[in-house]
């Protein structure tokens, strides 16, 4: 008899019996739809490590390609108490909490600059984050009493942005990246740091990327203090910024 | 140019989770339909409020197809599933279509079955939009062309007279100046 309760030990894919393993999945052979191309398929599913397999449906999706939905259970587990990421660990405050921490224990209007980087010309990620509308209900950085928030707009190069930074005596810089073909957010994203480096801003400025390709774990490797992705609030934003702006504070007076 | 040679295009872009959103797209395609009955006009599938779930995407893509084929636009562009994610892969495309065919010969003939009623929802809602664009366009008129764009009256975007992409590029012709490959061309 399978188990009704979780194995965290023993995680498996849940369809609907605990541990059956059970993966939908869909995918083209670029082979005409025919018992052959059946079969190739099959087998390719049995090679990824499931048992069980059941073509649903396979599709001529075009002259030469067939398309398939299947189901299969896959053999493979993991220990989930195993498991670790890296988070943005700093808490959550609101805004009237975040404008009060500023005042008391910062005591001046944080400068932050942003804009949507490189050649990337969508701008409505960076817009709820600065807007003073915001997004699903959360005010922008605009709103807040204590930034002195600036939305540079789209497709601003890395280097006039940081020269925007050095003029505005930017505390925190905001990029945003959504395009991510060929990798170009993480391009741009190096970049960006690797500049910042040049220009001995790295340690002066906060930076934090956002995007819906962008992760924390990923932010970090490019070199920023922090990553958002799909979803992200400004409150979410400007709690991590007054969090880092303290700890740096703390950290430079024990020096 | 004559309006059957004038392509005009519009977008299904309502937020999913408004209350009667397919009433009120309906009420904008069918406005689009009647304000340019000779024109040939291109219905563009729901994009930003795509999210990864591709399954509510495709329902999304499917709705859309609906009010496309009630209202009788020409050129159905088609959504796909995986719009929030990359480019679409073989099986994105083939789906799409799928999902076109079903519902366009489903409903082929609904638009002739069917009215709405004079105050209600919809036509309610083309009254509205239709004085909001009307004033838009004022404001554009007043403004300038230019001015206008420079303060997101297009898609949000703001591109200013004196900077920009490619503004490197550009330069003043003198009075005299003479290309003589254009002419060649
Ligand atoms: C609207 C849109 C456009 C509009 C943009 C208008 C504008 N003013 O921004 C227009 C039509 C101009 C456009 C153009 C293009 N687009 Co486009 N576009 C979209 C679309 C439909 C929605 C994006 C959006 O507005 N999302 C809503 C916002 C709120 O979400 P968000 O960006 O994820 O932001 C949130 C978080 O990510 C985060 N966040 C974002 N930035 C930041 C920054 C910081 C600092 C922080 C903390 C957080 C944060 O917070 C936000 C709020 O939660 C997406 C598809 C989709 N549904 O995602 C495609 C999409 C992004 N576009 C795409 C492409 C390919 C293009 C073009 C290259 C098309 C072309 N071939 O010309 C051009 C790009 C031109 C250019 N130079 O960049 C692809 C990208 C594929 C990829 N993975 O690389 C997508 C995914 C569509 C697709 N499937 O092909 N696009």
């Amino acid at each position: 008899m399978k188990e009704t309760k979780v194995n965290l030990k023993h995680l498996k894919p849940y369809g609907d019996i605990m541990e059956d393993g059970t993966v939908q999945l869909c995918f083209t052979l670029s082979v005409e739809a025919s018992p052959e191309a059946r079969e190739a398929a099959t087998l390719l599913v049995q090679k990824m490590g499931f048992e069980q397999i059941k073509v649903a449906t396979m599709e001529k999706v075009a002259q030469g390609f067939s398309t398939f939905v299947i189901y299969g259970n896959t053999k493979h587990f993991l220990d989930f108490t195993k498991i670790k990421v890296l988070k943005i660990e700093s808490p959550k405050h609101s805004r009237e909490e975040i404008d009060d921490i500023i005042k008391t224990k910062i005591g001046k209007k944080l400068v932050v600059i942003g804009a949507c980087t490189g050649y990337d010309a969508h701008t409505v990620g960076i817009d709820a984050i600065f807007n003073m509308k915001g997004f699903a209900g959360d005010y922008g950085l605009e709103r807040y009493r204590w930034f002195d928030a600036k939305n540079l707009g789209a497709q601003v190069l890395n280097q006039d942005l940081l020269k925007k930074a050095v003029e505005l005596k930017a505390d925190v810089v905001l990029a945003s990246k959504v395009v991510s073909q060929h990798n170009i957010h993480i391009k741009d994203m190096r970049e960006l740091i690797e500049l910042a480096k040049k220009m001995h801003l790295r340690e002066k400025i906060i930076f934090i990327a956002g995007g819906p390709r962008v992760t924390h774990p990923m932010a970090l490797e490019c070199g920023f203090d922090a990553g958002f992705g799909v979803g992200t609030k400004p409150s979410e934003v400007a709690s991590f910024i007054v969090e880092e702006y303290i700890s740096r504070l703390k950290k430079q007076k024990r020096f | 140019m004559t309006e059957d040679c004038m392509g005009l295009g519009h977008a299904q872009e309502m937020n999913p989770e408004h209350p009667n959103c397919f009433l009120l797209e309906i009420a904008r395609a069918q406005m689009t339909r009647d304000i340019f009955p000779n024109s040939p006009i291109k219905f563009m599938p729901p994009t930003r409020y795509k999210s990864g779930d591709i399954f509510y995407s495709h329902l999304m893509d499917a709705m859309f197809n609906f009010v496309g084929v009630l209202t009788g636009q020409t050129i159905q562009l088609l959504g796909m599933p995986t719009e929030a994610m990359h480019t679409p892969l073989l099986q994105d495309r083939w789906m799409s279509i799928k999902n076109a065919k079903y519902i366009f010969n489903g409903a082929r003939d609904l638009s002739q079955e069917i009215s709405f009623q004079q105050n209600g929802v919809i036509n309610t809602w083309a009254q509205k939009v239709l004085g909001e664009t009307l004033k838009h366009l004022e404001m554009i008129k007043h403004k300038g062309l230019f001015k206008a764009i420079e303060d997101r009256a297009f898609a949000e975007v703001s591109r200013t007279e004196t900077s920009g992409k490619g503004y490197d590029g550009v330069i003043k012709k003198h009075l005299q100046y003479l290309n003589p490959f254009f002419e060649i061309f």
